[in-house]
């Protein structure tokens, strides 16, 4: 059976009750108050900021920076846009980008590792991007894959090219040009600039090929 | 100078230049829409849901400053450069700041819609994390490692390699 209160106890507990009630509500306005202000201004952190802001500033590190900031913003740091532009801007183009599917930031990886095997030795490294599905071997992917490859050694590139191409036709055209214009040791914007017309010339007085500059 | 009056999200009324405001893009086309030209008493003030007053004065001081800028150029994914561009000894100078207070600032250009601002800040940022360990950039910015020791430990091992470049 329930306690049967006397006035004078329900009372009490009604005075209680209320004034309970003021004081939380008081409590409550006053955090609701601090919260609003501080959700609103607190950033600590950087996943706290919306996403699209984390990785405008996270698109300013290079491969190694987002690499060690992945450790503390796993998420944020792994995002595919941000590993794209990051492949891009080192590889224009590659084959395995048309790929579906394909993560960025591995690709970055295997690209990386076979580019740095390509510069010690060029047939290594080329059997390493084979290997790792980042390229197919047919000279028009070949082609804009060095053309946009900033990160190759020339020197290696020549020195395969030269040795896969010996015979063929656009080689030694380039092979031709080259000894009639001294050829740049750094790798500038002079040779680029100097391929870029030469490409163009190419394609311009042989229209059989098939090739786009 | 004709002066506007602005309404943080913190309760206070800042007045601006309102010259200096039209950097920012969502304000210019506010005092468009509104025909506000000049200080009113009567006027009510424009009320910005997500700015704080320390950070709109703070935004509003950089505009003042970068006020004869080009415009920045348009963004291009593969005209970036490889190498970071150092930011100018009065942006970093400008921009010193605790992160917190840099991360308010980066949400109010965003709102404000200050593009130059936006990217500044956001270079700063990437500064204070370029070249830190990950123990180095969680007590810069105090962060509480949430990995256990064995996920440490893996996300070591898949990021070795960039740590010997």
């Amino acid at each position: 059976m329930g306690q049967i209160l006397t006035r004078r106890q329900y009372e009490d507990l009604l005075i209680d009750g209320l004034a309970v009630a003021a004081v939380s509500n008081a409590a409550r306005q006053q955090s609701n108050r601090a919260d609003r202000s501080r959700a609103l201004a607190r950033f600590r952190d950087l996943s706290e900021l919306p996403p699209e802001l984390a990785l405008a500033i996270l698109s300013h590190l290079g491969p190694t920076d987002l690499c060690l900031a992945a450790c503390v913003w796993g998420h944020l740091a792994n995002d595919e846009l941000l590993w794209q532009a990051l492949c891009k801007n080192a590889w224009a183009y590659c084959t395995a980008y048309s790929v579906p599917g394909r993560s960025y930031r591995q690709l970055y990886l295997r690209l990386d590792e076979a580019s740095l095997s390509f510069n010690a030795d060029c047939f290594d490294g080329f059997a390493c991007f084979l290997r790792h599905e980042i390229l197919i071997d047919e000279p028009g992917e070949l082609a804009l894959f060095f053309h946009g490859a900033r990160v190759l050694d020339r020197r290696q590139v020549s020195r395969f090219m030269e040795t896969r191409f010996e015979n063929q036709f656009l080689p030694n055209a380039l092979r031709k040009f080259f000894n009639e214009v001294e050829a740049p040791n750094a790798r500038n914007e002079y040779l680029s600039l100097l391929l870029d017309r030469f490409s163009l010339r190419f394609v311009a007085s042989n229209p059989g090929t098939g090739l786009s500059k | 100078m004709p002066g506007i009056k602005l309404l943080t999200v913190d309760n206070e009324i800042v007045e601006v230049d309102a010259d200096t405001a039209k950097q920012s893009l969502l304000l210019r086309s506010m005092l468009h829409d509104l025909g506000v030209t000049e200080i009113d008493d009567d006027e009510e003030a424009i009320s910005l849901p997500h700015v704080t007053a320390a950070a709109l004065r703070k935004a509003m001081a950089w505009c003042a400053h970068h006020k004869d800028d080009p415009p920045p150029p348009e963004d291009d994914e593969n005209a970036r450069d490889l190498q970071p561009q150092q930011l100018s000894s009065w942006d970093a100078e400008f921009l010193r700041m605790d992160q917190s207070a840099l991360f308010e600032l980066i949400q109010a250009a965003n709102y404000l819609d200050i593009r130059g601002l936006l990217d500044t800040a956001c270079k700063a940022v990437a500064d204070a994390i370029r070249g830190r360990s990950p123990e180095e950039i969680r007590k810069a910015f105090n962060i509480r490692c949430d990995f256990t020791p064995q996920e440490e430990e893996q996300v070591r091992r898949e990021t070795e390699w960039c740590e010997e470049k």
